[in-house]
């Protein structure tokens, strides 16, 4: 975001010899000097937040999500209940919380299996080439050809409505997206003398792809994954609001916005309070994507996202 | 290559592209499930229904049979019957696509030249604060998906300022047009979603532009900066605003699906989601592949324009 900081020339200074272990971190994926962004620790935060939510979720729950306290129901938030309660009495900040759990894992385990596979499917044709290459390729323009929510909502209309089928639904609208993205850094990777190197050595296909090709596209891999997991949590939020995805009495947090909106003038609290939740873990993760992003083009890496 | 040429060779590509989309589709919503049938009726359904499902949608005859059978008919006007309203499917479309045409028209007409001047002005104003601003608003803009947006427009200005109607819920008989206030809240959510993304890639694409060879040589020359931006930079910075218009269609219609259910908006969205919670087979299949063929015809618009306007590309 801001391409004209001016740190951009300390990232090119020599790394001073100790650092801490988040640094040590971004360093492994080449990210050094990223105190410039601050883009990047605001999304970090954000990102660090729903983790812990995610992690300790079952621990600070002050009740369980399911629970019907039927002489208080819709009330607005108090200190009995923080998120204040709906039309069964249920605890608001306990089903945000559990909610958590669900939705961020869900788009978790679909960014990792589709952008996975994309890195596979990428890398390999890109490697290889030739036939293969034109083949899958052309696949992929066919799924590609789908705006993103309709295919989710074609396969999940087949698979019918379940957590595991928003995984798969989700994951096979991000594997040609992101087999397109590794594919062209994988392009651009493959001519360089290292990988020549490696070939002339006699290494296998393997070999070249998972240990000279991947870790040079580790930068660009950790920007997809962010800008992928922030456009899964708007996918599986926006099947479960129009009524196809996690099904009730599930805390996902699209539901609980969709089942909130007969109380929106009443009890606004109820689409409130989810809302804040999805949109904090989207603008952690594009910041985060953004940040890395930013600081690989630096680093003549790609500015193309 | 002349650009008819051009043209010809992705009118070729795209009916190539609607091929496959024709098949994904089949292949999603036919094979995928095993017995569609028993799929459409659920799982108390007895052997007999089921029977009478599977020869009421011909499911007897081999699948490739089948697939053909359904583009001859598609492509004849044949669209099929839908299995929850006992109507033909083609004039619903038709009449649900007119609406969805509307809204997303409008919403084009509002957020494609505010983007655009969004991102020229961040550009031109590059690190500094307006810069930084439009970068946060269209960050947020982004952020949160259509459902939020909607949602919070409807508590503002239906609830709170008592302005405009909370639902686009409208009589059958009317033209879309008849109450225009009923599009309003629509628009603006939908606005809301496309800006971010065209203005950030204009943004990108006008710094690009500031920093080429013939800027400085504008510049040099002595013309005044407001000629050098307006006759120089402008006309370039926008040519790839094309293709990103284009490549935002896509998202839009995926918007309108949301946005529809928000408002309860009578369009081809929403008709997708009923043909989806009520597994009707024959109306889904045809609206998921119309929404498919519109984007294909729109990417298909959007690179000859590119190509007209642009002749380096009709390589």
């Amino acid at each position: 975001m801001n391409t004209a900081s001016p740190e951009s020339t300390a990232a090119s200074a020599p790394t001073p010899p100790r650092m801490g272990i988040v640094r040590r971190t971004f360093a492994l994926f080449g990210i050094t000097g990223w105190r410039g962004s601050p883009d990047m620790i605001v999304g970090g935060i954000f990102l660090l937040v729903h983790i812990t939510l995610v992690l300790v979720g079952a621990l600070i729950t002050p009740y369980p999500y399911t629970e019907f306290h039927m002489s208080d129901t819709l009330k607005p938030p108090s200190l009995q209940y923080w998120f204040g309660t709906d039309h069964y009495g249920r605890d608001v900040f306990s089903r945000v919380v559990y909610g958590a759990h669900g939705t961020l894992l869900l788009s978790a385990a679909a960014t990792a299996l589709g952008v996975g596979l994309g890195v596979a499917i990428g890398m390999t044709v890109g490697y290889k080439g030739g036939r293969l290459d034109e083949i899958v390729m052309r696949i992929m323009d066919g799924l590609l050809s789908f705006p993103s929510l309709l295919l989710a909502m074609l396969i999940m209309s087949s698979l019918g409505p379940s957590k595991i089928n928003v995984v798969i639904a989700i994951m096979i609208v991000f594997v040609p997206r992101s087999t397109r993205v590794l594919r062209s850094v994988t392009l651009g990777l493959k001519n360089l003398e290292f990988v020549e190197a490696a070939k002339v050595r006699g290494e296998s296909t393997f070999y070249v792809i998972t240990r000279e090709l991947l870790p040079n596209a580790a930068g660009p891999i950790v920007v997809e994954v962010a800008i992928r997991l922030s456009f899964a949590i708007l996918l599986s939020t926006s099947l479960g609001f129009i009524g196809i995805g996690v099904q009730p009495p599930e805390p996902d947090w699209g539901l609980m916005v969709s089942e909130g909106r007969q109380f929106l003038q009443t009890a606004p609290w109820l689409m409130f309070f989810p809302a804040l939740a999805i949109s904090t873990a989207v603008i952690g993760a594009n910041l985060f994507g953004d940040g890395v992003g930013t600081r690989l083009a630096y680093r003549g890496g790609r500015s193309d996202l | 290559m002349s650009l008819w040429v051009f043209v010809a060779r992705r009118l070729l590509f795209s009916a190539l592209v609607l091929l496959m989309v024709s098949m994904v589709v089949f292949v999603v919503v036919q094979v995928l499930p095993g017995d569609v049938a028993s799929m459409i009726l659920g799982t108390d359904a007895t052997p007999e229904d089921v029977a009478t499902m599977r020869e009421k949608l011909g499911l007897n005859r081999p699948a490739h049979v089948r697939y053909l059978e359904w583009i001859a008919g598609a492509v004849q006007g044949d669209w099929g019957t839908s299995l929850r309203l006992n109507q033909p499917v083609a004039p619903l479309i038709m009449t649900r696509m007119g609406n969805s045409a509307v809204l997303a028209g409008l919403t084009l007409l509002v957020a494609v030249p505010l983007a655009i001047g969004l991102g020229v002005y961040a550009g031109l104003r590059r690190g500094r604060l307006p810069d930084r601003i439009i970068a946060l608003v269209t960050l947020i803009g982004t952020s949160l998906p259509e459902f939020v947006w909607g949602n919070l427009l409807i508590i503002v200005f239906a609830f709170w300022f008592k302005w405009l109607p909370p639902s686009s819920l409208m009589d059958p008989g009317d033209p879309v047009f008849a109450q225009f206030k009923l599009l309003i809240l629509p628009v603006a959510t939908l606005t809301m979603v496309m800006l971010a993304y065209t203005s950030r890639m204009t943004r990108t694409s006008m710094i690009e532009v500031l920093e080429k060879n013939f800027i400085r040589t504008a510049r040099l020359k002595g013309i005044g900066e407001r000629q050098v931006i307006l006759r120089h930079a402008l006309p370039n910075a926008l040519l790839p605003t094309i293709t990103i218009v284009a490549m935002n269609i896509g998202w839009l219609m995926g918007s309108l699906v949301v946005v529809e259910t928000v408002f309860s908006f009578p369009g081809l969205g929403r008709m997708m989601v009923f043909a989806v919670s009520n597994r009707d087979v024959p109306m889904l299949q045809m609206t998921v592949l119309v929404t498919a063929a519109i984007y294909c015809l729109a990417n298909l618009l959007a690179d000859v324009l590119y190509a007209y306007m642009n002749p380096r590309v009709r390589y």
